[in-house]
């Protein structure tokens, strides 16, 4: 990968290492000047070696869930890329013909190809143009009765193969592409299987004019020209002159093909500067220049200036190139950038649409024609293009995987944090003595980090360790998934950088981890400590209001501040390396920044240079001002505004106060928390100064916070958008609300441990000879409070993630019920090759030897065109991409789709909708994937290029007013065609949702004649079957009915099989990865036990003498962990179900037909698998503790 | 306060909470301690012997009263020069020793002197002057786990010294030591006091302990009952208190 979360990978990479190196740096210097503390942390770590290994792996989980991670999205990316590499090859730039075939033809001519080879002659870049013709046709091996429908059959130009010979054939070695004859042909891998042929075996290809065969002459890797296209691998590569020839097609081809030096690694700036001086090679000047003259008229300019104004922003869709545009229009005379610009499909959308807006009809019809003859020759980096793509797919994995594996993150740093309270009550008594003979806090804290850190880069290399191999583990099974398409290949790959990146990330989270943890250490009674009476914290000595103050305003001075501070800290003796370093540090990243700054003022990475410089000088203030109020906190009273504040910020700017609120349900949901914890707190107060004791007081208050927070987020996510507004909030809210909501749970239940104790004794205890063994099992966790919750929350967290995962991914699987919601009602659907028609499909059906007209209920056709489209009396007047279907009388009278919106105008039932459709070509039914929708379907699919509607939601189903949209060819395909047409019903989400239709418009065909100059023939054809259950194997015989027309099949049960078992695979993967913090929470128990016998060693001794058996100590222990993991369970799957549902009640407003289902098998797998994998983890320290003897234990 | 003192305490009082049950450890306590004494603090558990201790050497916070050491209140200083002054001119031994296990006898000895801005060669070469005092300079490489108890308190009071501080506060010294060991570590102490001028300050239950001391402070259920000059501050003790 790339970049990370908008970074560069290298930039990020560069930054963390030097950022570990600096802070390495100074955590060196610090020890090199007191080397007795960095001698007391070494020589700590060897001194108990099971317990470092112990430590080590705790630590390093996070590291490994981080590199996991990012080695998966490296692997995605690989992959992607190494396919975009086998399926190119050598070729790194296209030049095609403007025309879609559809709108006539799309071959060029020698000429073109001329023209091609004369721009780039003498061009050092290139080292190759190959001109070719790449037809979809059946190909069949007739003796095996073995056909292959659309495969890509290749004719290359043998006489300009230089820079293109890379194919190799079967044994590796290059293959001999000039050794082809006039009857024989090249097979690829993936062809010779499909139709079982060897070399000498005949194939024939079937084309409009015939029938032909061959002789295979060779067979060839599945790579380059031989690289198949997206839908099938299968290939044939021959010469073109023979092609042409059975084609009828003298001296054309369809695509020109352009190798830049380099081979298959192309410098990608290279490319996309070669592609840049072809496509403006390839303009139409005169066309160009007029566009341009029209475009600086006052009026056009000011109008497009607004237009990209409106369109700035991060949510707003519009290219770079509409800007840049617009901005060349200020030079006098044309300029390349500006006909670069124009050539951009959707910014020339957007200026057509601004020019239609003026109302100036002959201005519009006078531009026409220019923007549509702008572009001569059409030319795509098509490599750069698809490696943009592998970029994108593999940073989208790192931020699925980022984000389910933050938790994990969350529940390994608790883990961390939790070792480093453990090893500091081990080590109480000795942290004691060295405060007694004069160390200061932070000495401590220096101590504890040093061996903190040493353990954080021993796991951190680990966790990369660690995390390689889990995701070679996760890799494999995504190999498994998508095995089955055949089109894909996964690859394992991981960069150097990444490897850097998670090694830095999981150091500096572990190292940030042990110094908090370090810090609350250092706060230890000296007194309690010595004398080994366990460990008490002591409060810090807080300054007079006025002087807290005082110290705050103080650090308006900044810079200066702190170096004042550091001589007077000279002068008073006290050390001040550090205080130098990290001001040096400090003083040259203001200078560096103030430096860029002059040198470049424009940059905006200056301008964030210095505010990260400034950000440290305005967050000590900031902390310093927190320092000033942090005393009163604790009645409450100063959270309650600020929690309010807060909530109000984040309401709608309609609901809220305008000018403060900001729309964000992070803030509100926060300001919430905060309010909440204040009321609490005040509650806290009030109860004190009446005289409760304590103990009251406390699980008052804290039971309130807990419940009340509880509540809070266990709310619909709709259920305050009354008062609210509906507000945006992120995946990060996802996240948050799991924390919170897990934190609230476990508070409560830790505030009344003692409640669940009595209860369960209440219950258990009376059970005989176990009896005391479970009053202390639950007695000790309960009395642990800090420990057990820190345990108990890391438990609970895991569980409720896998417990989300578990039910979200049941969500949907309606369709495997109802197929019909996908089908329409059609068995079977079919694609033929466009150039390949059909007359009669039942003449077909009655020559076949297999097939009987009683074999089908129903066969309809569909059309199809691509056209643009746009919704009028919007803002967005721009016409945007979108595909005609249209259907014929049968499917229109037969179909058995739901809509979940119609207009009553046309009908109050589906059937009534349909035949207004049938009647009249200007109405139209859109796909479910158009419409507005909230949150968690996110918006319409494709971006700003595709077209959406506008005004239907998708959580407001129901009856509509009819939408009206403007549809005509696309731009450069034909002048001046244009229909209305009116959005009459929306389809359910569920329609033909594998065909992977984006914008359709399902119509009457009839419209699709009005707008094409040449007749479209029906490429689609459905099946409605007298035996559903034959579907299979209709599939098979209708392929070969159909052969000549080069027919694929399928049925739609496969479909939905296909896609259940990929999900069913895709969530195997997520649970595995998501188990990873289940170690975690198993570890965590497995450190608290280990604690637990060293520090009850009396106390077992004195069960023991008091008559416990060696194995009821044993039993004791495991079912210590028992509780906590059984406990921690419980509380995922309440909590994690409630989400789940929410999420379920948040989708299923928009979405018809999805059921909520708890996964209970899954569920118990998981409960069962954590709560034995703990009671294993136990079972040694539960071994030691019973081994121990009484008299040994109680000597001292 | 006396010129002479190096030690005063004037009305300290110390109360310890835990939940709703409060403990008053030391009530209304004035002592004084003179320069190159040897004291010993003696009592019935609980009696407030070690928070007395604690409190006077600033190990522990007090509720109210002041202590002065060496002239300075200690009320008034914060924790890092607390901490300075303990490695400067404090030295403390305790019942169970308390060496840091990982370091040998000489680092655990070097450790108060490297804290207090010693150099390296000069603590190493103190430290082994010190352990040489107290009869192990043939003992520098040993840790703690290869050396006997008898052996431990001295590594423990060898570190104590090691600064030559002003005053050594010892809890309970002999505590966990057999009779020959603990008069042992009895004759290095009082010896020490003689030639070295240090003040000593012992928490002891022992009356043997006690008596190679100087005086006897005595207390009971947080007050001084006697101390060591024929005077009591018990005058507010409950009736039924010892």
């Amino acid at each position: 990968m790339e970049t990370l979360f908008g970074i560069e990978m290298s930039r990020l990479a560069g930054s963390l290492a030097v950022l570990t190196v600096i802070a390495l740096g100074i955590i060196a210097f610090m020890a090199s000047q007191n080397r007795v503390l960095l001698k007391l942390a070494v020589r700590n770590i060897p001194r108990r070696k099971a317990q470092s290994s112990l430590i080590i792996g705790g630590l390093m989980l996070s590291t490994t869930i981080i590199m996991a991670a990012l080695a998966i999205g490296d692997s995605v990316s690989s992959t992607i890329r190494g396919a975009v590499f086998d399926a190119l090859e050598d070729t790194d730039i296209r030049v095609e013909s403007p025309v879609l075939s559809l709108f006539g033809d799309n071959y060029l001519e020698q000429a073109s190809v001329d023209r091609v080879k004369s721009t780039v002659a003498g061009d050092d870049r290139v080292d190759g143009v190959l001109p070719v013709i790449r037809e979809p046709l059946p190909v069949l091996n007739a003796s095996a009765g073995k056909t292959v429908a659309g495969t890509s059959v290749v004719g290359v130009h043998l006489e300009s193969l230089s820079g293109f010979e890379s194919l190799k054939d079967a044994d590796g070695d290059r293959a001999n592409l000039l050794g082809i004859r006039v009857d024989e042909v090249l097979v690829n891998k993936a062809l010779a299987e499909d139709l079982e042929v060897g070399i000498g075996d005949e194939v024939t290809i079937v084309t409009p004019e015939g029938r032909t065969g061959f002789a295979v002459a060779g067979i060839v890797e599945n790579k380059g020209l031989a690289g198949g296209s997206e839908t099938t691998r299968a290939a044939v590569v021959m010469s073109s002159a023979r092609l042409q020839e059975i084609l009828d097609r003298p001296n054309q081809f369809n695509e020109i093909d352009i190798s830049v030096v380099g081979g298959r690694d192309v410098d990608s700036e290279i490319s996309a500067e070669l592609a840049e001086d072809l496509k403006l090679a390839f303009i139409n000047g005169p066309a160009a220049d007029q566009l341009f003259t029209a475009l600086k008229q006052p009026n056009v300019k000011a109008a497009l200036e607004t237009k990209v104004e409106e369109s700035a922003g991060p949510n707003q869709f519009a290219p770079d190139t509409l800007a840049e545009l617009v901005e060349e229009l200020e030079n006098e005379t044309i300029t390349d950038e500006f006909k670069i610009a124009a050539t951009n499909p959707v910014t020339l959308a957007l200026v057509g649409g601004v020019i239609e807006d003026l109302g100036d009809l002959q201005l519009t019809q006078s531009l026409l024609l220019p923007m549509s003859q702008l572009v001569e020759l059409e030319v795509v980096a098509l490599k750069n293009e698809g490696l943009e793509i592998a970029e994108l797919v593999g940073s989208l994995f790192v931020t699925i995987f980022g984000v389910f594996g933050s938790f994990s993150i969350i529940v390994g740093l608790l883990l961390i944090f939790l070792v480093f309270v453990m090893l500091a009550a081990e080590r109480t008594g000795e942290m004691g003595i060295i405060r007694a003979v004069g160390t200061k806090r932070r000495h401590l804290v220096q101590m504890f980090t040093y061996e903190g850190i040493l353990y954080s880069i021993g796991a951190a290399g680990a966790g990369v360790i660690l995390g390689l191999i889990a995701s070679v583990a996760l890799v494999r099974i995504m190999t498994e998934l998508f095995s089955a398409d055949d089109l894909i290949t996964f690859s394992y790959g991981v960069t150097l950088q990444s490897i850097v990146v998670a090694f830095c990330a999981g150091l500096f989270l572990t190292a940030v981890t042990v110094v908090i943890s370090a810090y609350r250490v250092s706060k230890l009674n000296i007194v309690v400590a010595i004398r080994g009476l366990g460990q008490e914290f002591v409060k810090d000595d807080i300054p007079g209001a006025g002087r807290r103050f005082k110290n705050a305003l103080r650090w308006l001075g900044g810079p200066l501040t702190y170096g004042f501070d550091t001589v007077r800290a000279r002068r008073s003796g006290n050390g001040i390396g550090l205080r130098i370093v990290l001001l040096i540090v400090w003083v040259l990243l203001i200078a560096n920044s103030f430096i860029a700054l002059a040198v470049a003022p424009d940059d905006v990475i200056v301008e964030q240079v210095v505010s990260q410089a400034v950000v440290v000088w305005l967050f000590m203030f900031l902390f310093k001002m927190f320092k000033f109020v942090q005393p009163w906190l604790a009645s409450g009273v100063p959270l309650i505004p600020v929690g309010l504040l807060m909530t109000l910020a984040g309401f709608t700017e309609e609901k809220g106060i305008e000018g403060f609120s900001n729309d964000s349900a992070f803030f509100f949901m926060m300001g919430a928390n905060i309010f909440v914890i204040g009321v609490g707190l005040f509650i806290r107060r009030l109860m004190d100064r009446r005289g409760y004791r304590e103990e009251v007081q406390k699980r008052v208050s804290m039971t309130f916070i807990g419940v009340v927070l509880l509540v809070w987020w266990g709310l619909p996510f709709d259920a305050l958008d009354w008062l609210t507004g509906t507000l945006s909030g992120g995946i990060d809210m996802f996240i948050l609300s799991g924390v919170s909501m897990v934190a609230s749970a476990v508070w409560v239940v830790m505030h009344n441990a003692d409640l669940i104790v009595k209860f369960i004794n209440l219950f258990l205890g009376r059970s005989g000879r176990l009896r005391p063994v479970i009053r202390m099992a639950i007695a000790y966790p309960m009395a642990a409070r800090f420990r057990t919750g820190l345990t108990l929350a890391m438990f609970s967290l895991v569980i409720f993630t896998l417990m989300i995962f578990a039910i979200l991914s049941n969500i949907g699987s309606v369709i495997e019920d109802e197929p019909e919601l996908v089908s329409g009602g059609f068995d079977i659907r079919t694609e033929i090759s466009r150039d390949l028609p059909i007359d009669d499909p039942l003449t077909l059906i009655d020559a076949s030897a297999d097939l009987d007209r009683s074999d089908f209920e129903l066969i309809a056709s569909q059309s199809r065109l691509q056209v643009e489209a746009r919704q009028q009396g919007v803002e967005d007047l721009s016409f945007k991409g979108a595909r005609i279907r249209g259907m014929d009388e049968v499917w229109l009278s037969n179909n058995t789709f739901t809509l979940t919106h119609w207009d009553p105008a046309y009908g109050a039932t589906e059937r009534e909708i349909w035949a207004a459709i049938a009647n009249d070509p200007s109405l139209t039914v859109v796909l479910g994937s158009m419409i507005e929708t909230g949150d968690f379907g996110g918006g319409p699919i494709g971006f700003g290029s595709i077209l959406s509607i506008e005004g239907i939601k998708s959580s407001e189903p129901g009856e509509i007013e009819a939408v009206d949209l403007t549809v005509r060819p696309p731009l450069a395909q034909g002048v001046g065609k244009s229909v209305d047409v009116k959005v009459i019903g929306v389809l359910d989400q569920f329609a033909d949702a594998f065909e992977l239709g984006a914008a359709d418009l399902y119509m009457n065909p009839d419209v699709i004649s009005e707008l094409s100059e040449v007749p479209v023939t029906a490429v689609v054809y459905k099946f409605k079957l007298a035996d559903p259950d034959r579907a299979e194997e209709m599939t098979r015989l209708l392929e070969t009915a159909f052969l000549e027309h080069g027919m694929t099949a399928k049925a739609t049960t496969s479909d939905i099989e296909e896609n259940q078992r990929q999900n069913n695979a895709f969530n195997l993967l997520f649970q595995g990865f998501m188990g990873l913090g289940l170690l975690v929470g198993v570890a965590a128990l497995g450190v608290v036990a280990f604690r637990a016998v060293v520090e009850r060693r009396q106390s077992i001794g004195m069960m023991r003498a008091l008559g416990y058996t060696g194995q009821m100590v044993q039993l004791q222990f495991l079912m210590e962990s028992g509780v906590v993991a059984i406990l921690g369970s419980a509380l995922g799957i309440g909590l994690g179900t409630l989400i789940g549902w929410n999420i379920f009640d948040s989708i299923s407003q928009e979405t018809d037909g999805v059921t909520f289902v708890i996964p209970w098998l899954n569920v118990t797998i998981i409960v069962l698998i954590a709560v034995a994998f703990s009671l294993l983890n136990t079972l040694l320290p539960a071994r030691q503790a019973a081994s121990i003897t009484p008299s040994e234990a109680l000597r001292y | 306060m006396s010129v002479d003192s190096i030690i005063s305490a004037v009305n300290v009082n110390k109360t310890y909470r835990s939940r709703d049950v409060v403990v008053e450890a030391l009530n209304d306590v004035s002592i004084e301690v003179q320069a190159g004494e040897m004291v010993a603090v003696m009592g019935p558990s609980g009696s407030g012997k070690t928070t007395l201790l604690n409190c006077m050497s600033g190990l522990d916070s007090i509720d109210s009263g002041d202590v002065h050491i060496s002239g300075q209140l200690l009320r008034a200083m914060s924790d890092d020069a607390l901490s300075d002054y303990r490695a400067r001119s404090m030295g403390f031994v305790f019942q169970a020793y308390n060496l840091l296990p990982v370091l040998s006898a000489q680092e655990n000895v070097e450790l108060p002197l490297i804290l207090a801005g010693v150099g390296q060669k000069n603590a190493r070469e103190r430290a082994a002057e010190k352990l040489d005092l107290v009869g192990l300079g043939d003992r520098l490489d040993h840790l703690p786990a290869e050396l006997s108890g008898g052996q431990q308190q001295r590594v423990a009071i060898a570190r104590a010294l090691a600064n030559d501080p002003a005053i050594v506060w010892a809890d309970e010294p002999t505590g966990n030591l057999d009779s020959t060991n603990a008069a042992e570590i009895m004759d290095l102490l009082t010896r020490l006091n003689q030639e070295q001028q240090q003040t000593f300050v012992l928490v002891t239950h022992s009356e043997e302990v006690g008596g190679l001391a100087n005086r006897i402070i005595r207390m009971s259920d947080g007050y001084v009952v006697d101390d060591g000059n024929g005077n009591s501050q018990a005058a507010g003790k409950p009736a039924n208190a010892e």
